[in-house]
């Protein structure tokens, strides 16, 4: 990525994912929320992710477990930004018992990612078409940071897929409801872990 | 000012600690137990399978407090690496009541044949096996103290490896069954081999301050909110408190256990939670940090007449750890080969299977010659945590499979067969590849050496589970189960810790006496598995309560009456 992007692309983003929210807010506690997202989305990048590579990530989650609507003959079937991957990943990366070392391999793998992106096909992970995209992420599997890193996005997905609601991913029990789980009982309340989000 | 004398200090809180703290206080004497873990109570809990299987929320850091493990390399060399990043940890639930929080509560008692090994069997080549200084019959009334105290549920059957019993049924009848149970009850049938009942340390039913079991599907590995499980927490120390003679301090690692001149232990010193230091004075101090940390606070707490490590004279502690042997076997029974009324029953998640098999405790087969110790196998629901069970549908030859290929996948997996799974315990063959040492580098937050665990095995746990394993996979055959697999393992399964401070006659291949009070230091006891010297082929947890009922006794006789 082009440095001289980066400054422009972050305002662009934080700005847009404001509005997003502050548009849909009808209550105190959602401008609450909006507020608080923007704080996270701070602190994000003060761990290194741009909001460029938030992006990339972004796409990538898209690419792994793809959105599928319903249609007349097939049920919704949940994607990655159905089940809100991406707010969850924020969430994991501030968690404190996160290992650092979780953190240094996604920045590491989405920096590696869009390096060879542009190298390869001189456009961003997101520009490209969804075949672009698995022929790079194939080969990115075949490295062994790669292979690693894929396997750490795969894990964090499947968690926001089909973890508890309260942990900011899986929203309304979206994926347990796909797949037929039968979630255990008593399940976390709804605001148990408000102050990490 | 914080209380700092007491008549007994008891060190961990799980299922080798709370009989102790609990028959104590029950008896009257002043007790004191140091927990370095969190106090949680029943509504504490909730199924969050990233809490308690993802981010391992209820065992300590492993940046802080890391455990080493040694594993041969290629060229068979002992390499060292941090639990941290060794995809193995020995911590498995530290807050009040330990583990017993989060185990399952397959029960099973040893038999009589486990206490005598060596003389029954013999010495295998390249390991410690050695007879128990006590008998069956010294544990039994204590396996039964067990049954009424924690809470064990079950149906007595006859079988011809059933151990012997001083009553004639559970206090509790059994939990609900699903009903794999009967399809597995009918294939035994025709093999003509005998299923069990497996007990279980779940109430069944409400009982005093305990809530019955819910059914909430997700038992083992997450915390019981009814109060159902036999933890240690929700059965014994709850009471222990009430009597007003016990106090639980949570949040108090202890660091050292300091020894006078004559070798007596005369303080526990710990950190709370602020990181201060704390020293507590006891007549009787009863250490139950789980077999691994057990050992590591001996070794650490030199003393005058302890040079080694508290009770190390003859250097035994640490040596001869055990876990549990054994292998695995599992299958799945596709809804779509079942009638209409039937599938909807298999697709429950609350009822049990509750299944056991002890037709190869002992295994007489040609294959091995002469009669060989065998084991259990024990018929179980594959975990329902659905995270664990989609990140293996990630995993291909291939490489990982993402997309709508996974999705396709996912639901599959989920919804078109049930599964059962099959564990086969067998014994943990003691050897000196297995034993726990402190490390000379690494430390923990507080500065004192972390534990160093070499867990080798012995070929014939390797044998014997493959044995099992196989026997398992026969049955699901039979049981017309699809997808058969089975196999075994030499890797230590961490929940399943004992060993490491065996009792005996003898002070030289022994830490502990008969009684479990140190050779070398009268006033301390281990009440936690650490004492026995071979595992026999089940699961521990019932018999480290039961003997950790008949340490408190022997505690008790030591103490002498009460003093106003
Ligand atoms: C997921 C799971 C499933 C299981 N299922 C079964 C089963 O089905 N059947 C069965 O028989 N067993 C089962 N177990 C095993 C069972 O939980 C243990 O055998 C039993 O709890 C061991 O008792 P313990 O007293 O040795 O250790 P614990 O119960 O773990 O207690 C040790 C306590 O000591 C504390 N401690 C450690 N070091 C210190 C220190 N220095 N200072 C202060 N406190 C300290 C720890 O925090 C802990 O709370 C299972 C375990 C797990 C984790
Ligand atoms: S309620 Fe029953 S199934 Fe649920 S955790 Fe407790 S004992 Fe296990």
């Amino acid at each position: 990525m082009n440095n001289l992007d980066k400054p422009m692309k972050r305002r662009r983003f934080l700005a847009r994912s404001l509005q997003g929210l502050v548009l849909g807010a009808s209550s105190l506690s959602a401008l609450e929320a909006a507020a608080r997202d923007l704080q996270l989305q701070l602190a994000s990048e003060e761990m290194g992710i741009s909001a460029g590579q938030w992006e990339a990530l972004a796409a990538v989650l898209d690419h792994l477990l793809p959105s599928e609507p319903a249609t007349k003959d097939q049920p919704f079937r949940p994607g990655a930004r159905d089940v809100q991957a991406m707010g969850y990943l924020k969430l994991v990366l501030r968690d404190p018992k996160l290992d650092p070392e979780d953190t240094r391999l996604l920045q590491e793998g989405v920096t590696a990612l869009e390096e060879r992106c542009l190298k390869r096909f001189q456009r961003r992970f997101p520009d490209l078409s969804s075949s672009e995209q698995e022929t790079l992420l194939r080969d990115f599997e075949k490295t062994l940071l790669g292979e690693r890193w894929l396997g750490e996005m795969l894990d964090f997905l499947l968690e926001a897929l089909l973890g508890d609601p309260s942990r900011g991913g899986n929203p309304d029990g979206m994926g347990w409801k796909w797949l037929g789980i039968t979630p255990g009982f008593p399940l976390p309340p709804r605001n148990s872990r408000d102050s990490l989000k | 000012m914080l209380r700092d004398e007491f008549d007994v200090c008891v060190i961990g809180s799980g299922a080798g600690g709370g009989p102790v703290a609990f028959s104590l206080a029950q008896a009257g004497y002043s007790v004191v137990v140091l927990e370095k873990g969190p106090w949680f109570q029943d509504k504490d809990f909730f199924k969050d399978e990233i809490a308690c299987c993802r981010r391992s929320e209820y065992k300590p850091d492993l940046r802080e407090e890391p455990q080493m493990v040694e594993r041969q390399d290629v060229n068979d060399k002992w390499e060292a690496r941090s639990t941290r990043e060794a995809g193995i940890n020995f911590w498995n639930g530290n807050c009040v009541g330990g583990s017993s929080n989060f185990m399952s509560g397959y029960f099973h008692r040893l038999k009589p044949v486990d206490f005598r090994l060596k003389s029954s069997f013999g010495n295998l080549p390249g390991a410690n096996i050695v007879d128990w200084p006590i008998s069956y019959e010294d544990l039994e009334p204590y396996y039964t103290k067990v049954e009424q105290e924690v809470g064990v549920s079950g149906r007595v059957v006859s079988h011809p490896g059933a151990e012997p019993r001083s009553t004639a049924a559970f206090p509790f009848p059994p939990t609900n069954e699903h009903p794999i149970a009967k399809r597995i009850d009918v294939a035994c049938e025709k093999m003509g081999v005998h299923s069990i009942p497996t007990p279980r340390a779940i109430l069944s039913q409400p009982h005093a301050e305990r809530g019955g079991c819910s059914y909430s599907g997700y038992c083992g590995s997450y915390g019981c909110a009814t109060g159902a499980k036999g933890s240690s927490r929700a059965a014994l120390l709850g009471r222990a408190v009430a009597t007003g003679n016990c106090v639980i301090r949570p949040h108090a690692m202890v660091s050292h256990l300091t020894s006078d001149a004559k070798g007596r232990v005369t303080q526990a010193t710990y950190f709370d939670q602020t990181g201060k230091e704390v020293h507590v004075r006891a007549r009787v101090f009863a250490v139950a940090c789980q077999a691994i940390e057990s050992a590591r606070l001996l070794l650490r707490s030199t003393g005058p007449r302890h040079r080694q490590g508290l009770a190390n004279g003859s250097g035994q502690v640490g040596r001869n750890l055990l876990f549990s042997g054994g292998g695995a076997a599992s299958g799945s029974l596709p809804y779509a080969e079942m009638d209409a009324e039937q599938a909807p029953s298999y697709r429950q998640i609350g009822p049990f299977i509750n299944r056991s098999l002890q037709s190869w405790y002992v295994i007489d087969d040609p294959v091995f010659g002469e009669p060989v110790k065998g084991g259990t196998l024990d018929f179980i629901h594959r975990s329902p945590a659905p995270i664990a069970r989609a990140t293996r549908q990630v995993e291909s030859r291939q490489g990982f499979v993402w997309g709508k290929p996974l999705k396709r996948q996912l639901e599959t997996h989920f919804s078109e067969s049930a599964y059962v799974k099959v564990e086969a315990f067998c014994d943990w063959v003691p050897h000196d590849n297995s034993f726990v040492g402190l490390d000379p580098v690494v430390k923990d937050k507080w500065g004192s050496p972390v534990a160093r665990v070499r867990a080798g095995f012995h070929m014939h746990n390797l044998q014997i589970g493959w044995y099992l394993a196989a026997k398992g996979a026969e049955v699901l055959e039979k049981m017309g189960a699809r997808e058969v697999l089975s196999f075994a393992s030499g890797s230590p399964p961490a929940n399943l810790q004992a060993g490491g401070c065996r009792f005996g006659n003898d002070p030289a291949h022994s830490v502990l006496d008969p009684d479990c009070r140190a050779h070398e230091a009268e006033n301390l006891f281990v009440s936690d598995g650490s004492f026995m010297p071979t595992g026999g082929s089940v699961p521990y947890t019932w018999t480290i309560y039961a003997n950790a009922f008949r340490v408190a006794d022997k505690i008790k006789s030591q103490l002498g009456p009460i003093l106003a």
